[in-house]
């Protein structure tokens, strides 16, 4: 097995905080290496570092051997170095050729590009590494896990022998995470070097072949998967036990509350019809394009269902419009909060009380700031946000409490029933057991809750309920003993 | 990201002057143009002059207001020109006929507003992009001025009338200067302090999530342009008092002045940014400017680019502040 690469006492310096200290990390040849840290811990601070985007404060960077100093991405391309984003960076209206060879298209003499050999070029490249992708699809229609694909064969074009990756799985489904498990063995056998960022600790027991923690910038050190435990691997990021990932649940379902009937929109939601319970965690699986979180917008209203109704406590209620939601005591908190949950230029204060504004004013509109700064406050306070006051702009918030912003922002609307759609994605552990206790809290004071996520265990272990979508129908709805992993997959696929 | 942006506050509070001016750099630029031009002619910095420069800012200053509420949802609105050109010709000739002053503002202001709604109607239930609505808007606002006026000038507007462009307070303040502080000082109020405004720059900042959160964000969208219309409405009643009469190109290119002074001061065209206090120094920028060249008899050809430098390099100054805090 050959060292690639080879990092040592690398310490990089922000204005005002230390994002890397004293780390050492070696890829070889032929090797998945399993990056771990909570957020902020300095593990996409790292990749930039080994791919050339940052320059290090401290330390040696070696290539096979060699001392090297990177100015910037193309150096670290040059020398076979190259990083794979969380968030993809690809030319949506061109196919998926015209992506992997962008700037360095073929061309004949006139300057036309030649496309006949571009698509042979790209083809072949795609069969070397068994890469399941069309060259001629536009990128716009690809999902997630097609364009980024797309974006590691880009990287392997330019003869990649170290490949970074940063939470490459976290908008994925578990099928196409294991699609993915699948390419990185093959490149793997081809001698490539990967270093793999992720936050679920069964991906990293899966795919990987050492596992390296990260916390506080500090190195935690790296051991073979094999030989470490679950429990192990929590303490060495988080600096103490958690002893469980999930809390017990103490919440008792009471009578019927809100119902779902046969609700429709076109090819996304088919006749689904449910009923959530009072204090009850209603889980939504299916897989990614299941229609789960189209389900949710038409029942929040944010878009126009063709036909079907919504009742609650037996009541028919009509809902046009998120607001019409809010208002009849129903709050989503959407999957996405950098697009959907949060304005970023502003700050902490605004994005929390957004929902409340039209309940705080008072003659000619004027918002009650006074009122309006107590209830930032107490939303801070009571859900952890850490941050250096509601003046700081969401934007510069870290993940975990980017989405505790949203959260705050639900919580003051005192909903009934709370949606959460993917709440934990890409949050680390410890802002995730915060969720988990808040949802229990919500469930405990007779509120629902109704809960989507792409990570199993989270939906298996939060809900009470868990109803299970297949191209936009509800293909099994499993009470909490019958709730298995193979259940749930079961009825994903479409069983 | 964080840290940096920690680290110019910081800076900013170990240095009150430096990070006032970093903060104010648009404020401090005009300072320093009236500085110069106090240095280099004797007629600038007198009362008179002062006055003439507020004066002549109102057609553009009132315009900016509608438009400033507008650039911040993310909008823009091109037919501020037409509509004002439109509504001073109806309203105009209202009064020419005989109708009571009363009567010809009126219909100034509530042409120009309906105009304005209509076109936020089509942009934020229709969803047509603002930029093809409102081109249209243009086009169609000036066409109709030209059929109705059929190019000729509509004059004999009464006295009583012209005082809102000729008329002093205590003697030395305009009265249209006065209508345009107390326009401003309301926008001010409802863009910093009101549920509109605070709609208005959560649109700006991000549409969907705004929606998500129970705003009304189709409502708000419609009123920023009919605000638009009103404030062009404002223009045209000024600009007719000042003139005393009302052509069919009134406000040409009136578009590019509002939207010029309200990224002078600090609107972003992707939404999200801009205040009054920015906008409003943003229009004396321009004003100082023009007064500036003739003052120093500058051929009035290079007025023009002179003022597209000045935009220009606002902006730039701008995005580099805000690359330094977000780097």
């Amino acid at each position: 097995m050959e060292e690639l690469l080879k990092a040592s006492h690398i310490s990089k310096f922000f204005p005002g905080v230390r994002a890397l200290q004293d780390v050492n990390i070696t890829v070889n040849s032929g090797e998945i290496l399993g990056l771990l840290g909570e957020n902020g811990a300095g593990k996409s601070t790292l990749l930039n570092v080994l791919s050339g985007i940052y320059q290090p404060d401290e330390g040696e960077i070696r290539v096979r051997g060699q001392s090297v100093k990177m100015q910037g991405v193309n150096d670290a391309f040059e020398l076979g170095i190259a990083i794979v984003h969380q968030e993809l960076k690809l030319h949506s209206n061109m196919s998926v050729a015209e992506n992997i060879y962008m700037g360095r298209l073929p061309k004949n003499r006139l300057g036309t590009v030649q496309y006949k050999k571009l698509y042979q070029q790209v083809e072949e490249l795609l069969s070397a590494y068994g890469l399941k992708l069309n060259p001629h699809k536009e990128v716009r229609l690809l999902s997630i896990a097609e364009q980024q694909l797309t974006e590691i064969a880009k990287v392997l074009s330019y003869n990649a022998k170290v490949i970074l990756m940063d939470e490459p799985t976290s908008s994925l489904t578990t099928e196409e995470t294991q699609n993915l498990f699948r390419t990185m063995e093959v490149l793997k056998k081809k001698g490539v070097g990967i270093v793999f960022i992720s936050h679920k600790l069964e991906e990293i027991a899966e795919c990987c072949d050492r596992v390296q923690v990260l916390r506080d910038g500090q190195d935690m050190g790296e051991k073979p998967v094999k030989e470490v435990s679950e429990n192990e691997l929590i303490r060495m990021m988080v600096g103490r036990e958690i002893s469980q990932r999930f809390p017990a649940k103490t919440n008792r379902p009471g009578e019927p509350f809100l119902e779902v009937r046969n609700l429709n929109r076109g090819k996304y939601v088919k006749d689904v019809s449910f009923t959530v319970r009072r204090g009850e965690v209603f889980g939504i699986a299916g897989l990614v394009g299941a229609g789960r979180s189209e389900l949710v917008r038409l029942i929040f209203g944010a878009d126009k269902k063709d036909s079907g109704e919504i009742l609650m406590n037996g009541q028919k209620i009509d809902i046009k419009s998120p607001r019409d939601a809010i208002r009849n005591g129903i709050y989503l908190v959407p999957e996405d909060r950098k697009k959907q949950g949060l304005i970023l230029a502003q700050d902490v204060e605004n994005n929390t009380v957004l929902s409340m504004i039209y309940k705080i004013r008072k003659a000619f509109g004027y918002i009650d700031t006074p009122k309006e700064k107590v209830m930032a406050d107490e939303q801070i306070e009571a859900l952890h946000i850490k941050c250096t006051g509601k003046e700081q702009i969401t934007g510069t918030l870290s993940g975990g409490n980017q989405q505790k912003v949203v959260i705050g922002k639900c919580m003051l609307t005192n909903p009934e029933v709370m949606i959460l759609d993917d709440p934990t994605r890409g949050i680390d552990i410890g802002t995730k057991a915060e969720i988990y206790e808040l949802i229990n809290e919500v469930t405990n004071s007779g509120r629902s809750v109704i809960l989507i996520s792409s990570e199993m265990p989270e939906v298996i272990k939060m809900s009470d309920r868990v109803a299970v979508m297949h191209e936009g129908r509800i293909t099994g709805i499993l009470e909490h003993d019958e709730l298995t992993q193979e259940q749930v997959i079961k009825y994903a696929i479409g069983g | 990201m964080k840290k940096s942006t920690d680290a110019v506050i910081a800076q900013n509070k170990q240095n009150p002057v430096a990070g006032f001016l970093s903060q104010n750099i648009i404020l401090a630029a005009l300072v320093v143009m009236c500085l110069i031009l106090t240095i280099c002619t004797p007629r600038f910095l007198t009362v008179k002059n002062i006055m003439n420069i507020l004066m002549q800012s109102t057609t553009m200053g009132m315009a900016a207001v509608g438009m400033t509420y507008v650039v911040i949802t993310g909008g823009i609105d091109l037919s501020v020109g037409s509509v004002l050109a439109l509504s001073a010709a109806l309203g105009a000739a209202a009064m020419k006929n005989g109708a009571p002053v009363v009567i010809g503002v009126l219909i100034m202001l509530s042409v120009s507003t309906a105009f304005g709604f209509i076109q936020g109607i089509l942009i934020s239930r229709l969803k047509v992009p603002a930029f093809i609505v409102t081109l249209a808007g243009m086009s169609i606002g000036r066409g109709f001025t030209l059929v109705f006026t059929q190019g000729k000038t509509i004059s004999g507007i009464p006295k009583s009338y012209q005082l809102i462009g000729n008329g002093y307070i205590a003697g030395v303040i305009p009265i249209a200067v006065l209508i345009m502080f107390l326009v401003y000082l309301v926008a001010f109020y409802v863009l910093k302090f009101t549920t509109f405004g605070r709609g208005i720059y959560a649109l700006g900042g991000n549409r969907e999530a705004t929606e998500l959160s129970g705003i009304h964000t189709k409502r708000i969208e419609m009123c920023v342009y009919g605000v638009s219309g009103f404030t062009a409405g404002l223009a045209a009643m000024i600009l007719t008092a000042r003139l005393g009469t009302a052509v069919s190109t009134a406000g040409d290119c009136l578009e590019m002045d509002a939207i010029g002074a309200a990224v002078i001061g600090g609107a972003s065209l992707a939404g999200g940014r801009g205040t009054m206090k920015g906008t409003l120094v943003g229009v004396l920028i321009l004003s100082v400017l023009n007064n500036g060249m003739n003052l120093l008899n500058v051929n009035t050809f290079y007025t023009g680019v002179v003022r597209g430098v000045v935009i220009l390099i606002a902006v730039l100054l701008d995005t580099l502040k805000n690359r330094n805090e977000l780097a």
